[in-house]
């Protein structure tokens, strides 16, 4: 009898957590399946430094980056999924976010789904692996600014230099060519009211800044077969499962 | 701050008028939402349990007493 409310009290514990993890941090962790995985959802804008007013849905860096490093630390945790569907942010805490992510030693697969736009481009290209649907779309565009800006010449270098910081990262992490990617985020004929693209599920795999078309049962199948492949080697050299 | 996002700065940083909203537990998740007549105006689930928005009584917009 006590050993059944014990398992009780643990399922409540289990469901309360889970309870608190979806409400915190949107994101889960689903231990009743083939492997364990993390889901983390990167939804709405991407929260820095600035809290943004209460209309805007965001996804917080403070509560992003700890919950990465626990996943890598976590023994149980046998892979991430991200799933993305975002407007953009903070330059900043979308980069510190992507850059933790393609760190990371844990298979990781992203899945754009929505859209993933601005500064979801690079965070959908951090993880390992990366999937966009069909129906995605993703906008590529040049940085903005709020607040004072002067009008002299250096504030254009400032700019130029906080956009190479993205053009560099999307181009280390994903198979589109630097050039191609400028081009792309400069183009002025297509958007009305802005510079930039707007790229659909299939283009963003055939210039190479995503590398799968699919939807979530390719996307963990991915990742599972990650993890396999990442069991195999540590079954391989014991030694690399320390390292 | 430095903004790259789709949604212009403009709407991105306005602060909207509007009733505070607040979260209530439900089953295994909770409801948002904020209080109008006295009454508890439903406006979003965030549930585990995929029931919940099936539940007609739990839509956006119907209202509840505080419990």
């Amino acid at each position: 009898m006590d050993k059944e409310k014990t398992n009780d009290d643990s399922v409540l514990d289990e469901e309360e957590e889970l309870r608190e993890q979806v409400l915190e941090n949107g994101s889960v962790t689903l231990r009743k399946a083939k492997h364990v995985i993390h889901c983390l959802c990167i939804i709405g804008q991407v929260e820095g430094h600035y809290i943004l007013p209460p209309q805007n849905k965001t996804t917080k860096y403070e509560h992003v980056i700890p919950q990465l490093v626990a996943i890598e630390q976590d023994s149980q945790i046998e892979g991430l999924l991200i799933i993305l569907n975002t407007v953009g942010g903070d330059v900043e805490a979308g980069l510190a976010i992507a850059e933790l992510i393609s760190g990371m030693k844990k298979p990781t697969v992203s899945l754009v789904l929505g859209g993933g736009h601005s500064i979801g481009v690079p965070l959908a290209c951090s993880s390992r692996q990366s999937f966009i649907a069909p129906s995605a779309t993703m906008t590529i565009h040049p940085v903005r600014m709020n607040g004072l800006v002067l009008g002299v010449p250096q504030t254009l270098s400032y700019f130029d230099k906080m956009q190479e910081r993205i053009v560099r990262f999307v181009v280390d992490n994903s198979g589109i060519d630097p050039e191609e990617f400028r081009k792309l985020m400069m183009n002025t004929g297509e958007l009305v009211m802005d510079v930039g693209t707007v790229l659909d599920g299939e283009a963003a795999v055939d210039c190479g800044l995503i590398d799968h078309l699919g939807g979530l049962h390719e996307a963990i199948d991915c990742l599972y077969s990650m993890i396999e492949e990442r069991e195999g080697d540590e079954h391989a050299d014991p030694q690399h499962r320390q390292s | 701050m430095l903004i790259h996002s789709i949604v212009s700065p403009d709407l991105l940083l306005s602060v909207p008028e509007g009733p505070i909203r607040s979260l209530h537990p439900w089953g295994s998740g909770w409801l948002e939402g904020y209080e109008r007549g006295g009454q508890f105006c439903i406006q979003r689930i965030i549930s585990t349990n995929p029931a919940d928005y099936l539940n007609p009584t739990l839509a956006p917009g119907q209202m509840m007493p505080y419990k």
